[in-house]
């Protein structure tokens, strides 16, 4: 710690004008308070700005809230191609629900992150047994325990949530998808749509239907035990993380789309449409969601 | 709270050297020795700290698929990805490096990994296995220096996850791996479907891989 060193003035002595100026000026001397001279622990949480830890935060409400499913939205599968547009999840008035940023917007710094989160309450329903159709994705056969073949089900069909924002104005027209989400209408090969699976940072997959085949038995699975399932209402969550190129943000919103399904092609791993299964039962297979949250939190990296 | 006045000048009394030299030396105390309850609140934001004083933040959303390994013979309607003939068993890095947090200042710890799994769910239950113990399930734990922050089941369908967990860990670089385990293959399950060509069955995958992590060291 640097201390201020002077001789002190004494009784009897003469006090002139540079005496009385020199000590003033030590004390308003640049650098007189430097670290040094701050005390261990003198920076405690009291001195620090309420934003240390997240410097904004936003939520919203997806969808509209509805606890007995008297009310629900639908978003129907796509049995076309190339695929039919995005569902934009929204209340039951059909105004978008939109994670509103404000007039100005909120500028990610090149030294922020930008967390978001989301929730949705679902309920992929269906009827039938989609899987079966001919073309279908979702599908595998297996050798059976009477010598022949069965059709089963992939349980990989799913619906994808992903979010999308408008960084152009508050006037909120410009949504597109958000860095490292596409929207799966790329045409990759055939009649096949979808995404790379490195195109899906964003995205969370909400499972079909599932099925479990009972007593299979030496490899063979028994045609007679096969039990299909739904999935049921449930909640359903997802994350994305923006940091990098500065960028003012808007506002966000959510998108449901299906079917989809695993899928490959040269050696590449996609989500792909399964417009088939998509197309099967009467009606053909529903996604109904209500309510969730959506949050953003803004953080600086260091 | 120290006073920085040891004399108050008031109207009348005699004016003494000691009263200019004891005035400043409890200044010069004050200031050059500043604390906590002399400091007025809100004085310190970002643009004014150290950087990483008071919170760090490493995140990666672009982790992507798993690499833990990939078989290239599943069948043509799903991933390349984990299968029984990849021979993984037990906790396995899901990626093939870890993730070092640089700079830990040493405090409390918070971490998130989230993405999507697949598994294949179907053969829970084959011929005499009357009582299993589960269904298929993809689980995740998040080891950093070797010891768990969070370990979960995981998931047992195609579907979203995210696990969360917090921890306290000394100063210094963080090693950070992100683990999965999947259910181990039942006597009676077939590997192989009906296929001409490439037909072993996918079993799991995780992708959309991101996480964060927050160190705060308050």
């Amino acid at each position: 710690m640097s201390r201020i060193n002077r001789g002190r003035i004494t009784d009897g002595q003469d006090i002139t004008a540079s005496d009385l100026n020199d000590r003033f000026d030590d004390y308003s001397q640049a650098g007189a308070l430097n670290a040094f001279n701050v005390r261990d622990a003198a920076i405690d949480l009291p001195q620090v700005k309420a934003d240390w830890f997240a410097r904004d935060s936003y939520e919203a409400t997806l969808g509209e809230f509805s606890l007995d499913h008297t009310s629900v939205n639908t978003v129907t599968a796509s049995s076309s191609t190339p695929p039919a547009a995005g569902h934009i999840v929204q209340d039951f008035g059909g105004t978008a629900s939109v994670l509103n940023f404000g007039l100005s917007g909120v500028t990610i710094g090149t030294g922020d992150v930008l967390r978001v989160y989301w929730d949705l309450s679902v309920n992929p329903t269906y009827n039938g047994t989609p899987w079966t159709a001919i073309g279908a994705l979702g599908q595998y056969v297996f050798n059976n325990t009477v010598a022949g073949t069965t059709t089963v089900a992939t349980s990989g069909n799913v619906w994808v949530l992903y979010p999308q924002w408008d960084i152009t104005s508050s006037a909120l027209t410009n949504f597109v998808d958000v860095p490292g989400q596409s929207d799966f209408t790329t045409n990759y090969t055939g009649s096949l749509y979808g995404n790379t699976l490195a195109q899906c940072e964003a995205t969370t997959v909400i499972p079909a239907w599932v099925q479990f085949f009972a007593d299979a038995s030496d490899g063979k699975v028994n045609a007679s035990k096969l039990y299909d399932s739904r999935i049921g209402w449930r909640g359903v969550s997802g994350a994305w993380h923006y940091s990098g190129l500065a960028t003012t943000v808007y506002g966000m919103r959510w998108i449901i789309r299906g079917l989809l399904h695993p899928d490959q092609n040269a050696n590449v791993n996609y989500l792909a449409y399964d417009t088939v299964a998509g197309g099967q039962g009467s009606p053909n297979p529903q996604l109904e969601y209500t309510s969730g949250k959506a949050s953003a939190i803004i953080m600086r990296l260091g | 709270m120290k006073h920085w006045t040891q004399r108050e000048a008031r109207a009348g009394v005699t004016v003494s050297p000691d009263a200019l030299n004891n005035e400043l030396r409890a200044q010069q105390s004050s200031i050059t020795t500043l604390d906590r309850t002399q400091l007025p609140v809100n004085l310190v934001d970002h643009n004014n700290s150290e950087l990483n004083t008071f919170a760090q933040v490493w995140q990666n959303r672009s982790k992507g698929e798993q690499t833990a390994a990939r078989d290239t013979k599943t069948l043509g309607n799903a991933f390349q990805c984990i299968s029984y003939s990849t021979g993984i068993s037990g906790w396995v890095n899901a990626f093939g490096f870890s993730t070092t947090l640089t700079g830990f200042k040493g405090g409390a710890l918070f971490g998130e990994w989230s993405g999507n799994a697949f598994v294949n769910p179907g053969f829970a239950a084959t011929l005499n296995n009357n009582f299993p113990g589960s269904p298929k399930y993809c689980g995740f734990r998040i080891l950093v220096n070797g010891v768990p922050l969070v370990e979960r089941r995981g998931v047992a369908l195609h579907e979203h996850f995210r696990v969360v967990g917090v921890g306290r860990f000394p100063q210094g670089d963080l090693q950070v791996d992100l683990q999965i385990h999947i259910t181990d293959i039942d006597t009676n399950e077939p590997t192989t479907a009906v296929a001409v060509g490439n037909a072993n069955v996918p079993q799991v995958h995780v992708y959309s891989n991101r996480y964060l992590f927050v160190g705060r060291y308050r």
